[in-house]
C-alpha cells in the first residue's frame, strides 16, 4: 500500500541517510491527524472493497449452508481493521471538523457558511422569504 | 588671561570632587581631542616615511619560519616547471662566468708576460662591468654564449589533451575504488611531480593520439535496467521541459488533458466511452458464465443466481467487472471444494445434486 504520509515521516526521521534525519518536520497537505487517520481508512477500505464485499455477501444470506457462512466469517475477520468502511468518518475537507457537516459539500457549516457568503458555492443563496 | 582659566579649571575640579555626582563627561576629553588634529599635522609627513621605512625593514629581514616549515603550515602553490619563451635566450650566471675566465685566462696566456696579473686585471674590469648597472644588454651579451641546454635534454615529452583527460579520469576512478579515509599523504608528495603544463596550442595532432574509449560500448551495467532511475529521469526531463501555464487556457488545456475538466454537453458517463459498444444483452444475461462450474441444483446455484440476478441490475458496473465478480466466486467455491464436498453441495456432476435442505 502507498501511502505518502506515514512511510514518508518514518523515512526522514528514522533513516540516517536523509539529512534531515531527527529534525526535520514532516509536512502534510491535511488539517489534522485525525484527518490523515481518515484518509488512510478511506484509502484502505477502496483498495479491499470488492473482495471485502464478495465474502460479507456470503455471509449475509440464508442461501448458503452455515459452514460455508462460519468459513466467510473467518475469513473477512483476516482484513485489517482500517478496510471497513465503517470506521470512515464524515470529517470537514477543510478543517476536519468531525460534527456539523454539510454532507453534499463534505465541509463544516462554518466553512460553508464562509464560501457561500463569498458566493463561491453554486446555486447557494441566502435564504430569504416572507 | 591664562591665570584666570587656570583658576576655573581648578574650581572645576574642586566642585568636581566635591560634588556626590560622577561627572557627566570626563573634562579631559576635549582636550585631548584638540591635541590629536594639531599632532596629525605636524608628524603626519614623517611619520608615513617612517613606516614605509619599517615594512621595507621588515621586508629585507630574513623570515623566522623556514621554508620547509612553511611549506608544511600554510599550502603554497605547487612548483611549476616554468614556460620557456624561444625568443629570450637564456642566460646561466655560472656559465657566463666560466667562460669569461676561461677567455681571460687564454687572454694573458696570449699577451705573455705575468700571466697571473692580466688575468686578474682583465677579470675585474670585466666582472665590474657587469656589476655595473650602466651596461647595455649589448655589453654584458658580447662575451656571452648562449645555453641551449635546456633543448638537448628534453623534459618527458608533453602529454596531449586526450592523455591528460585520460589521466584525470582514471585518477577519478582509482580514487572512488579507494577507500575514502585512506592516508592521502602519499598522494599529495605524488600530486605535485605528476603535474605538467598542458600542451601548447601551436600544433595539434588530431590523429596521433591514443582515443579515449568513451563511445564504445562498455560491459559495465550494460543490459541492466534501472527503472526508478529511468522513471525520475523522465521526470526530470519533463520537469526542465515543460512550463507552468501561463493564462487560464493553458491551465484548461492541462486539466482536459487530465480529464479533470467537464466537456460539454455534459455527458455523465464521460471516462467510460467503450462500455457503449458492449451490448445490454451481456449485462443482463450473465447465467451463461456459471456454466460448466456451478452445479446445476443446491444451495450453491441458488446463490450464484441471486448474484446475477443483482448484477444484471447494476448499471455501474462493465460487464468485464461483472464477469470478474463472478469468476471470483468459482474460485473461491474450487478453493473450498473439501469442504463443500464434505457437506454435499459441490457435485460436478450436474444430474445428481443431492443438497440439504437450505434453513
Amino acid at each position: 500500500m502507498n501511502l505518502n504520509i506515514s512511510n514518508l515521516g518514518k523515512f526522514i526521521w528514522k533513516s540516517q541517510t536523509v539529512p534531515g534525519f531527527g529534525f526535520q518536520q514532516v509536512r502534510n497537505k491535511w488539517a489534522n491527524w485525525l484527518m490523515i487517520r481518515d484518509v488512510k481508512r478511506r484509502r484502505m477500505s477502496a483498495e479491499h472493497f470488492l473482495e471485502r464485499t464478495r465474502i460479507n455477501a456470503l455471509r449475509k444470506n440464508n442461501v448458503l449452508p452455515p459452514e460455508i457462512r462460519e468459513l466467510a466469517d473467518k475469513e473477512i475477520n483476516k482484513f485489517e481493521l482500517n478496510a471497513t468502511p465503517m470506521r470512515i468518518n464524515n470529517r470537514c475537507v477543510i478543517t476536519s471538523r468531525p460534527r456539523g457537516i454539510v454532507k453534499e459539500w463534505r465541509m463544516s457549516r462554518i466553512v460553508w457558511r464562509h464560501l457561500a457568503d463569498y458566493n463561491k458555492l453554486s446555486g447557494v443563496q441566502r435564504a430569504m422569504w416572507g | 588671561m591664562l591665570s584666570r582659566l587656570r583658576i576655573r579649571r581648578d574650581i572645576k575640579f574642586f566642585v568636581r570632587c566635591l560634588s556626590d555626582k560622577p561627572p557627566e563627561h570626563d573634562a579631559k576629553m576635549p582636550e585631548v581631542k584638540a591635541k590629536d588634529p594639531k599632532d596629525e599635522k605636524k608628524d603626519g609627513a614623517e611619520s608615513s616615511t617612517e613606516k614605509i621605512q619599517a615594512l621595507l625593514k621588515l621586508m629585507m629581514a630574513e623570515p623566522q619560519i623556514s621554508d620547509s616549515e612553511y611549506r608544511e603550515r600554510f599550502t603554497t602553490a605547487p612548483e611549476r616547471p616554468k614556460k620557456q619563451k624561444p625568443d629570450v635566450i637564456e642566460v646561466k650566471m655560472e656559465k657566463i662566468e666560466e667562460n669569461i675566465t676561461k677567455a681571460a685566462t687564454e687572454v694573458a696566456q696570449a699577451i705573455g708576460g705575468n700571466v697571473k696579473q692580466t688575468e686578474a686585471e682583465l677579470l675585474s674590469r670585466v666582472l665590474g662591468k657587469i656589476n655595473q648597472t650602466t651596461t647595455t644588454l649589448s655589453d654584458l651579451i658580447v662575451g656571452m654564449k648562449v645555453d641551449r641546454s635546456r633543448d638537448a635534454e628534453e623534459t618527458a615529452p608533453r602529454e596531449t589533451r586526450g592523455q591528460q583527460v585520460k589521466r584525470l579520469t582514471e585518477k577519478a576512478r582509482t580514487v572512488t575504488q579507494r577507500p575514502r579515509y585512506s592516508p592521502r599523504q602519499q598522494t599529495e608528495e605524488q600530486m605535485p611531480k605528476q603535474r605538467k603544463s598542458l600542451a601548447q596550442a601551436n600544433t595539434i595532432d588530431i590523429f596521433s593520439g591514443e582515443p579515449l574509449g568513451i563511445f564504445k560500448p562498455q560491459q559495465v551495467n550494460y543490459g541492466t535496467k534501472l527503472d526508478v532511475w529511468e522513471q525520475l529521469n523522465q521526470r526530470e526531463l519533463m520537469l526542465a521541459t515543460s512550463q507552468p501555464p501561463a493564462n487560464y487556457f493553458q491551465k484548461m488545456i492541462v486539466w482536459t488533458e487530465q480529464g479533470k475538466v467537464w466537456k460539454f454537453p455534459i455527458d455523465n458517463e464521460q471516462g467510460m466511452e467503450e462500455e457503449q459498444n458492449v451490448h445490454f444483452s451481456e449485462h443482463i444475461f450473465i447465467d451463461s458464465h456459471l456454466e460448466g462450474w456451478c452445479p446445476t441444483k443446491g444451495p450453491i446455484r441458488h446463490f450464484m443466481e441471486l448474484v446475477c440476478v443483482g448484477l444484471s441490475k447494476n448499471a455501474f458496473y462493465t460487464a468485464k467487472e461483472k464477469f470478474d465478480h463472478i469468476m471470483w466466486y468459482k474460485e473461491y467455491f474450487e478453493s473450498k471444494q473439501d469442504v463443500l464436498k464434505e457437506i454435499g453441495v459441490w457435485e460436478l456432476k450436474p444430474t445428481s445434486g443431492t443438497s440439504e435442505a437450505t434453513t
